[in-house]
């Protein structure tokens, strides 16, 4: 509604001000021979501004709105303080403003609905991706994967942990590292795609694989949530185990 | 019947050639008949393209059995995994 605002205070006949500028400038479609004539025919408007309104306050919407409003009905009576609103607004007639209202709660619930739509896909997209490993791994395997979001693969020389959403990590002599590999534009496919392209690709040519990885930092442990809880998974590579809270061997479901 | 699956992204931008009845995030099916020379071309003809654009083909045995990756396409083999590409992060 109101763009601008300024005082009048102390302000007096004749002087500069900042409001008065502003009236008289191009800008604000007055000319300085206009505000003149107003003020020798008619002192009304300056006198009122100046003299016993010390106090008065000026809100303006726009540029112009103001100086339209006074040099066509400049005898509006004075207060200490003056609100001009939006014209724009102000024919906004009740059933309009109904009508903005009803259409923003449409928009919103349009968002709501395609935000529910895309969650869903993805939920189906992961879906179809977990099917899918589940005939690549088996239903032991899988299991496994549900519960963790991991599976071991036993790649062409080394053996792999595969952690959805995370780095890879590779069983070399006594140390397991990660490694950073994912499909391109990784972030427009369902999570599980990407463990099913890195299985795919150590199985059948590990070596192209790590070629394209990034090797990262050696991995002695981290903590996983598995059925809501917060469980350490304990890298004992000498064993060529992965244990998680040194009860569930991962290593016993790979493949 | 011979089947491609193609592990597709959300916005399935790769896939710009496959009717969108048969275009899904996460994985595309293309089902054709290996004794139908016409289902055959059109099932080749997506299989060369994909592969082209940095696809790889697997051929996976069920149950983590060792697979192989496929350099050309052949009607009678079942089913193949089609994998875009891998990068470093």
């Amino acid at each position: 509604m109101v763009s601008y605002s300024e005082g009048t205070s102390g302000y007096s006949e004749g002087t500069s001000s900042y409001i008065w500028d502003l009236w008289t400038s191009s800008s604000c479609d007055a000319t300085s021979t206009s505000t003149s004539d107003y003020y020798r025919n008619d002192s009304t408007i300056w006198t009122n501004w100046t003299s016993d309104r010390t106090q008065a306050t000026i809100s303006y919407s726009s540029e112009g709105t103001i100086w339209s409003k006074w040099s066509s009905t400049y005898k509006v009576p004075i207060r200490n303080s003056i609100v001009f609103y939006d014209s724009a607004e102000e024919e906004k007639t009740t059933e309009q403003r109904r009508a903005e209202k009803a259409q923003m709660e449409i928009n919103e619930q349009w968002s709501d609905y395609q935000y529910e739509e895309m969650k869903r896909e993805k939920e189906e997209a992961e879906d179809l991706a977990l099917e899918l490993l589940s005939d690549i791994i088996g239903e032991d395997q899988m299991l496994i994967y549900k519960e963790t979001g991991r599976i071991v693969v036993h790649g062409q020389k080394h053996d792999w942990l595969l952690r959805k959403g995370r780095t890879i990590v590779k069983l070399e002599g006594d140390k397991a590292i990660g490694y950073c590999v994912h499909l391109r534009d990784r972030q427009s496919y369902p999570e599980t795609d990407n463990i099913i392209a890195l299985a795919l690709h150590l199985k059948t040519n590990e070596e192209r694989l790590e070629k394209t990885a990034n090797r990262n930092y050696p991995i002695e442990e981290e903590v996983v949530e598995i059925g809501g809880e917060a469980k350490v998974i304990k890298y004992d590579v000498l064993k060529r185990r992965v244990k998680i809270n040194y009860v569930e061997d991962l290593a016993a479901a790979s493949f | 019947m011979g089947e491609i699956k193609v592990l597709t992204s959300y916005a399935a931008l790769e896939l710009d050639k496959i009717p969108s009845y048969m275009r899904r995030a996460g994985d595309t099916k293309i089902i054709y008949d290996p004794q139908n020379d016409d289902e055959v071309s059109v099932a080749e003809d997506q299989f060369d393209s994909l592969v082209k654009k940095g696809f790889k083909a697997f051929k996976v045995k069920k149950d983590g059995e060792a697979g192989r990756e496929i350099k050309t396409f052949k009607p009678n083999e079942g089913m193949y995994i089609l994998v875009p590409p891998i990068v470093g992060g």
